[in-house]
């Protein structure tokens, strides 16, 4: 695989350099990459996020959607080339299986996401990823999942 | 390519443990054999095989040897 073992770590929009999501649906604040193995992002979670305003006023908690987006970027920089940025042959999220929340975030924490990529072949590839409040312990999970992406070229042959 | 060599290339697939499936072995008994291991199926057969596999013969496939017959160079 092309950069395997190559590490990165990367913060804020140095992270554009890698991914091809930006803000608002890029919220990654720190992100250290071994590519072709696992990745771990930060994101620290601040009162005044875009998402809080909405969800809910009054009562804000970090959407689950936006933790499975992110918990899948995270996955997405361990084997993206740095072609796909170039020509937009950007991998897909085709699969995130068996997922549950155990716990919610809100401003002031910070989320942990690890990421490791267990295969990146034939087109596809698949990786478990956990996400973590403030520390990673079994306790502070706060989801865990395995997640598919596919190459859009791949798609085209269905 | 023996037989071995194309069971490997199954297992691997199939994230299995080399000896967890034989040509007898279900499909349906696979856990990751779902709709995005298909697709990798099918880049599969083509990049190893040079073989393209329609749709109707992916639902054909009934055991790991239905597979296997279609791995020829």
């Amino acid at each position: 695989m092309e950069g395997e073992g190559n590490l990165q770590n990367l913060k804020g929009e140095e992270i554009y350099t890698l991914l091809p999501q930006r803000y608002p649906y890029m919220i990654l604040d720190e992100l250290h990459v071994e590519a072709g193995k696992m990745a771990e992002a930060h994101i620290y979670l601040k009162a005044e996020d875009w998402f809080f305003k909405c969800h809910f006023p009054g009562k804000p908690i970090f959407p689950g959607f936006l933790l499975v987006e992110a918990m899948g970027q995270v996955l997405l920089s361990t084997f993206i080339s740095p072609a796909a940025l170039i020509d937009h042959q950007i991998p897909l999220m085709t699969e995130v299986k068996n997922i549950s929340f155990r716990d919610f975030c809100i401003p002031g924490d910070r989320v942990i996401i690890q990421a490791e990529l267990i295969r990146f072949k034939y087109g596809t590839a698949r990786g478990t990823v956990v996400a973590y409040k403030n520390d990673v312990t079994q306790e502070s999970i706060v989801t865990e999942v395995k997640m598919g992406f596919v190459l859009p070229q791949v798609l085209s042959k269905k | 390519m023996s037989e071995r060599e194309k069971m490997a290339l199954l297992e691997d697939l199939f994230e299995v443990e080399e000896g967890d499936i034989t040509l007898e072995t279900n499909l349906s008994d696979i856990e990751e054999y779902d709709s995005m291991t298909k697709l990798s199926l099918i880049v599969m057969m083509e990049d190893e095989f040079g073989v393209k596999l329609d749709s109707a013969t992916i639902k054909s496939f009934v055991t790991v040897g239905d597979i296997l017959a279609k791995m020829v160079k």
